[in-house]
This record gives structure tokens, C-alpha cells and sequence, in this order.
């Protein structure tokens, strides 16, 4: 599959040949630090969205002079990455109150790393009348600073179309995911990541082209066979594709997911022919398969957990959490008591953003998959 | 078979004896115990008295729930008193860590292990604010999931602008709302009125006693600020808390007429600009003790909100009460932009005129470790003091003891 083969290299690579392309045209890269930011808005203005990740970064000396040990290494891996210079081809930086973590790096950039555009959104922690109207207001002032620093008006026209094309996004990712729901998939759950990845890092026309691609070669692919489970990773934000491969190696599958670079990035579209896009973008924004950020979207969390377990007929969850992350330490306590319920057996890893301890992972992997699975 | 505690008649009963003894030996000091030995009283006895409870994050509205019959039942504070009693929290820490990764704060945690434990009476709701932390906001809702019990999030937006106090004024209304249909108790706006007036009260007296605590020398004890934000996390709305700051007040300023100081002599001006250590509540007299050492001014302590004045209409209130709740210490410091934080810590140094500053770092607390570096240099520059940043727990005394903090302090003041 030659498009797969592209878009892992597009995904795993910093800033990725379509970034450096994008440059070369003379146009401006906007990093996002959330998946509660729409693209949409920076596609709009022209300039091309890009989630910050800091890819293959596995330790932090410099950002550790900054930031505390008790911050998670996600969080100090991306100041790593910024005071190497590394992130320096974004022309833009917007970030969120997504986290502790985050909503503080942002404050931290700001002092201390070199000067780009950078625009900050107080972004509710629920999903209500007033808090869509907020979110309107904070997109409505991010959108004014875009304009006002690119020079160039951003109609609802633009921002409509931007919708169309995300939504296209969207709609090719989900005729992905419903692949996964076979017996036999023909891709595995490292592939479909490594798809993922490279979503938010080129611009979505290409993205959307080589992901059509994608889906025509898979239909003569050979299903994949001889795995022990089928899993669903849940929990902090997660784009290490090493971390899924570990798990397959031990003989699962992965099939789902409900994490912020997985279903929850695409899994709604945005209404593209509302009366008022911003709007549209606010509403649907805040009402996407949540992130434990949002305190009261808790029950629709924990049934969108439950309904693509039954959907993709998982047998086993991974709660993954990063070191650090709270927001979604304390989930534990209610998805210890729902999973329970539900029969589905969870099991908890605690993980640093790179991949760390390898070998107790997969033990502990090999371990669960042993009790749930099928045998090898 | 262990027999389970019964937090609210273990901390009822600490606090009536305290304050019995107060009165008994020192019945000038009396002031101190009495309004929450009567707070823990009527916790304890709210069921019977036909009343509701509600458990609330310390960054919640006390007046609302006064005055809709409903005793708030503060969780942070509860733990912080508790961990410096003997039986202290830790069976509560080995619960919630089933459950919960052990970074999660302790505060929450400690709360989490009691709720399963079976410790505390069940409320009738809870009530949380989305800030100043993760963690808070993921264990105050994961727990009343968990229970099923009705929760409530007063969400705290990022800035401080009147966008901002519009929101929260539309939040406050939303939570008087969900307090009526889940507790079945109606808002009488004549009550309201009267919690704020105490509450007005309460805080003018407070705005002095801050202007006391400025002097030179500090008229006031360090260990006065922990009882103060106890007291306001609790009784705020209530005539109680109007004659503690009074008493408090009045006591002070015949003090500061007199020129006297905590100690004999103030050797150094201390602000603690993070979250005082609960395991060890002799923390502060140690220092003034030990060092001359007197910490004017402290985090969670300082209270500076303006008094509401206008009352004309549940909305103006609740416009206020939006406005005392953005100011709350830690909500103040820690839900927006770090400048927020940084400023209020310069303030409080140059306003208290302090020699040093002292950042215990709570680990729970991770947007305040992410810039505890960068607030440490912005002291140095602006008021060219140094600042203590170190490790701890501050109410899990297994992870620093109180002797590795106080020796800690010991090496920085040794070096001043």
C-alpha cells in the first residue's frame, strides 16, 4: 500500500516533507496544541494547521531547567523541542487551557521562546448555551488576530469551505475506522495511527487525496489474522505509535479508541451550511466526544467509551495515562466502576510521553492479553 | 473489625473541645474555635435539623448555600484539619490509590478514600469549580459519578475581563437553579441578602486586618491565616464569621496601637505564596519561635475581595459573587495567564514588605510547579528578594516529613 507508506512518512516526520513544501510556497504554519481548536479557522486564513508534537524527542534537559518534574513529559518535551528550535518553522502558535500542563507551557513559551504570532483561548470546560456563546466570542477574537497578522480577510465563505474540507477529513477517517470493525482488518491499529498522525501535520486537500487512496488500496490488502484480542486505547493524549506497536507485538489488536489524535479528532463532522460558521464551530467543537478536560460531559464520556467498545466488539481497554496527566488519572475511579459493569476488562498503564520500560510494558501487556484473549 | 470514623462527629468533637478549653483558659482567644466548633455542630446535625449538605470544592460560594438551608461542607479544608490530627489521612491516601494514579492531588485523593470508606455523610449534591486545578475538577465530578450524586461545575473561565464575570454570573445563577431542583430547597432572596451583608461584613473587617498584618512589626500570628481561610471556606455568609474577624480585628489593632509585634523581635517578614503545609499546623509558630521569623501573608489566606454593595437584585448578587469567586485565593493566582500568579505574588511581598518569599510547592499542583522557576526569578528582579522553592506534599506528610521541611527552611534562612 503505497499511500500508507507516504502518509506513516508524512506522519513520523518533523516538520514532514509537506510542511517544508508548504513553507516553500511562502506561506505560514500555525501550531495548535489541542484538539478543541479548529483547524478550520486557521485553514481559513491560509495558512496551514499544525498539531504540535514533539516526534521522537525521549528526553528533556534543557525544558527541565524550566519546568518541574512533576510536569508531564508531553508538556516539557514540547518546550524541549521549542528552545532547540525545532518548532521554529511555525510562524503561529495557538494554544488552550486544555490542561494544566499546557495552559502553563503556553506561559512559559511566551517568555521564553523566539517571537511568532501567538493567541491564547479560554475554552469552556462544558458544553452549554453560554458556554457555546463564549466559545463563539474566543474564536471570533482568534480569528481577528489571524487576520489582522496575515493580512487577509477570513469570510465565512473561506471558513465554510474549510469546514467542507475537514469534513471530507472526517467522513474518509470514519470509512477507515469502519474497516477496523472486521474479523479480520485489513490494517493494523499501528497503521491506522500512523494515518492519524499525519491528519494534523499537511494540509487536509492532499491529506484527503492520499487518504482515498489509501482506502481503494486497502480493499485488496490481506486481512490481518492470528491475534489474541481485539483492544481500544483510552486516556491521556497519545500519538506514540511505538506504544501501539509494543501492544500488537504482544499479540493484540487494536480496533478503537477514544483519544484526542484518534475518534475524538474526527468522529462528528461540523455543520459547514449553518446560518453562522463560528457558531457551527463552537457548537460542535465543544460537543465532540469529550477529553476528561470537560467536568460535565462525564456520562456522554463513559457512553461513547461503552458504545465503540460494542461497536468494534472489543475485548479488552487499555487506560493509558501519561505521567502527570490528572485530568485523566482521575477517570480511573468512575471507569473502574462502568467497565466493571459493562465486562469489559480494562487494563491501567501508566506511561511517559516516549516509550520507556519497554519490556515491563509488554510483560504486563502479554499479561492481559493472556487473560482475555484467545490464546496465541 | 475495624469501626469506621465518623468524620464530621471526629471533627466536630476536636473542635467543640478546643474551643471549650479556649474558653476555659484563655477565654480572650475564645473567638477562635467557637464559630466552627458551631460550624462542625450543625454539619454534623444538619440532617436532623432538616437540613441539606452539600460537599464543595474550597473554591466555592458559601452564602448560597446558607442561605438556601444547605450546609457546605468544604473537602479540601476538611483534609488539610485532618492531616494535622493524629489519625491523620493516610488510610484515605491508600483507597483513593486504587483507584486513582498517586499525583492526583491529596486533597482530592484523601476525599476520594473517605467517600469510599463509607467517613462522611452522603450530600445531597457537590459543587466544584472547574480551577484553579486538573485535579480538582476530575475528582469532585468522578466522584459524584461514581456515588451518583447530583454535581455541579461552576465553570471558571482563563481571563479577568467582564465577558468573564458575565459568565460566572450566568454560572451562579445556573447553580442556584440545579441547588433548587436537587435539593428541593427554593432560594429566598431576603436570606441572600443577609448572607452578603454578613459577608460584607466579614470581609471589611478582613480588608483591616490585612492592613494590620502590614506593619512593622506584624501584630498578628502566621498561624492565624490557615484559620482564617478554614473559617471563610466555611462561614462565609454567616454572623459567625462577622464576630471572628472582629474579634480578630479588634484584637490586632489594639496590638499595633500598643507597637507590639508577634515577636518580641521581627527579625524576618515571610511570605508564603503557595499552599501552606497542613501536616504541620506549628509550622509557623516554629518560625516565629526559631528565627524571629513571621510570615505576614500567605496564599490561601488572603482574602481581598470588595464587599458587594449593591443588593438590588439576585442578579446584581450574583454579579458580585462572581466577582469574590475569580478573586479566590488560588483561583486568583492559578486559573489564568501565569501573570496573574506572578503579580499576585510581587504584590504581596512589596505590599507586606517582606524579606523573603517561601513556594512550597505542593506536588499536587502542576500549573504551579510549571512556573514556580519562573516566579522565583520575577521576585529576584522586581523586589530583590529571594524565594524557597521546594518539594512536598502538603497534606501527605510520607512524602516530606515536617522535620525534611522544616530543615529545608532551615538551610534557606540560614543563608538570608
Amino acid at each position: 500500500m503505497k499511500a500508507l507508506e507516504k502518509l506513516a512518512e508524512l506522519g513520523s516526520s518533523l516538520p514532514g516533507r509537506a510542511v517544508e513544501e508548504w513553507k516553500g510556497g511562502g506561506k505560514k504554519v500555525v501550531g495548535y496544541f489541542c484538539a478543541y481548536i479548529p483547524e478550520e479557522l486557521i485553514a481559513a486564513a491560509g495558512a496551514l494547521p499544525f498539531r504540535v508534537r514533539p516526534e521522537g524527542c525521549t528526553q528533556t534537559p534543557l525544558a527541565n531547567s524550566i519546568m518541574s518534574s512533576y510536569n508531564c513529559t508531553f508538556a516539557r518535551s514540547c518546550l524541549e523541542y521549542a528552545m532547540r528550535g525545532r518548532f521554529d518553522f511555525m510562524d503561529g502558535l495557538v494554544s488552550m487551557n486544555s490542561c494544566d500542563h499546557i495552559r502553563r507551557l503556553y506561559d512559559i513559551l511566551k517568555e521564553k521562546t523566539p517571537a511568532r504570532h501567538m493567541h491564547f483561548l479560554s475554552v469552556p470546560h462544558k458544553n452549554s448555551p453560554e458556554a457555546i456563546v463564549w466559545y463563539r466570542r474566543e474564536l471570533e477574537q482568534f480569528k481577528s488576530g489571524l487576520e489582522e497578522w496575515l493580512q487577509a480577510p477570513v469570510e465565512d465563505g473561506k471558513l465554510r469551505e474549510a469546514i467542507r474540507v475537514q469534513n471530507e477529513t472526517r467522513r474518509l477517517l470514519r470509512r477507515l475506522y469502519e474497516l477496523r470493525k472486521a474479523d479480520n482488518p485489513p490494517l493494523s491499529g499501528t497503521q491506522v495511527q500512523q494515518v492519524l498522525m499525519a491528519a494534523t501535520a499537511m494540509p487536509k486537500e492532499e491529506y484527503n487525496a492520499l487518504l482515498s487512496t489509501l482506502l481503494d488500496e486497502t480493499e485488496g490488502a490481506a486481512p490481518l489474522s492470528g491475534y489474541r484480542a481485539r483492544l481500544m486505547i483510552i486516556g491521556s493524549m497519545y500519538d506514540n505509535v511505538d506504544f501501539t506497536r509494543l501492544l500488537e507485538d504482544a499479540g493484540g489488536l487494536v480496533v478503537a479508541d477514544a483519544l484526542c489524535f484518534g475518534s475524538r479528532y474526527f468522529w462528528e463532522p461540523v455543520e459547514a451550511d449553518g446560518a453562522d460558521p463560528l457558531t457551527s464551530l463552537a457548537s460542535a467543537y465543544l460537543s465532540r466526544p469529550a477529553c476528561a478536560r470537560m467536568s460535565d460531559e462525564l456520562p456522554k464520556r463513559m457512553a461513547f467509551v461503552k458504545e465503540m467498545a460494542r461497536e468494534y466488539r472489543v475485548d479488552g481497554i487499555i487506560y493509558q495515562k501519561m505521567r502527570y496527566c490528572d485530568l485523566w488519572a482521575g477517570e480511573g475511579l468512575k471507569l473502574s466502576q462502568v467497565t466493571q459493569e459493562w465486562g469489559i476488562p480494562m487494563l491501567s498503564l501508566e506511561r511517559e510521553y516516549w516509550l520507556t520500560g519497554a519490556g515491563g510494558l509488554r510483560l504486563r501487556a502479554e499479561a492481559f492479553l493472556e487473560n482475555i484473549g484467545r490464546g496465541a | 473489625m475495624s469501626s469506621r470514623r465518623n468524620l464530621a462527629e471526629e471533627l466536630s468533637g476536636t473542635f467543640s473541645g478546643v474551643a471549650a478549653r479556649t474558653a476555659s483558659k484563655r477565654p480572650d482567644q475564645a473567638w477562635l474555635y467557637e464559630g466552627r466548633a458551631e460550624y462542625w455542630k450543625r454539619l454534623l446535625t444538619a440532617r436532623e435539623q432538616g437540613k441539606s449538605i452539600a460537599w464543595v470544592s474550597f473554591c466555592s460560594i458559601p452564602e448560597i448555600f446558607w442561605a438556601m438551608d444547605i450546609v457546605p461542607w468544604p473537602m479540601e479544608a476538611t483534609f488539610g484539619i485532618l492531616t494535622g490530627l493524629s489519625k491523620g489521612i493516610g488510610e484515605y491516601l491508600d483507597i483513593a490509590d486504587r483507584f486513582v494514579s498517586d499525583h492526583v492531588c491529596s486533597a482530592n485523593r484523601s476525599m476520594i478514600g473517605a467517600a469510599l470508606a463509607g467517613d462522611m455523610a452522603r450530600p445531597d449534591v457537590i459543587v466544584h469549580a472547574s480551577k484553579p486545578c486538573d485535579s480538582g475538577l476530575t475528582s469532585f465530578s468522578n466522584l459524584a459519578e461514581y456515588l451518583g450524586v447530583p454535581n455541579y461545575c461552576i465553570d471558571t473561565p482563563y481571563w479577568n475581563d467582564e465577558a468573564t464575570f458575565e459568565y460566572l454570573t450566568v454560572e451562579i445563577e445556573n447553580l442556584v437553579a440545579f441547588l433548587e431542583e436537587h435539593t428541593g430547597r427554593k432560594m429566598d432572596f431576603g436570606r441572600l441578602q443577609e448572607a452578603i451583608k454578613y459577608s460584607n461584613q466579614a470581609h471589611e473587617y478582613y480588608l483591616k486586618i490585612n492592613e494590620l498584618r502590614k506593619l512593622k512589626p506584624c501584630p498578628s500570628p502566621g498561624v492565624l491565616l490557615g484559620h482564617n481561610a478554614g473559617s471563610f471556606m466555611a462561614l462565609a455568609g454567616t454572623p459567625d464569621l462577622v464576630e471572628y474577624t472582629r474579634a480578630q480585628y479588634e484584637i490586632g489593632a489594639s496590638r499595633a496601637a500598643r507597637g507590639e509585634g508577634q515577636v518580641p523581635e521581627e527579625k524576618l517578614r515571610l511570605a508564603w505564596v503557595y499552599v501552606p503545609v497542613m501536616h504541620d499546623p506549628n509550622l509557623f509558630e516554629w518560625l516565629e519561635r526559631e528565627y524571629g521569623a513571621v510570615v505576614v501573608m500567605d496564599m490561601i489566606g488572603q482574602y481581598v475581595n470588595t464587599p458587594i454593595e449593591d443588593m438590588s437584585s439576585p442578579k446584581k448578587v450574583y454579579r458580585g459573587l462572581a466577582n469574590k469567586l475569580a478573586n479566590m485565593p488560588m483561583i486568583r493566582e492559578s486559573r489564568g495567564p501565569m501573570e496573574y500568579h506572578t503579580q499576585a505574588v510581587i504584590d504581596t511581598c512589596r505590599d507586606y514588605r517582606c524579606d523573603a518569599a517561601i513556594f512550597s510547592g505542593h506536588m499536587g499542583c502542576k500549573h504551579g510547579w510549571a512556573i514556580a522557576k519562573l516566579i522565583k526569578d520575577r521576585v529576584r528582579e522586581e523586589m530583590g528578594i529571594p524565594m524557597l522553592v521546594f518539594d512536598v506534599d502538603c497534606f501527605d506528610p510520607r512524602i516530606a516529613s515536617p522535620q525534611t521541611v522544616r530543615s529545608r527552611i532551615s538551610d534557606f534562612l540560614s543563608l538570608l
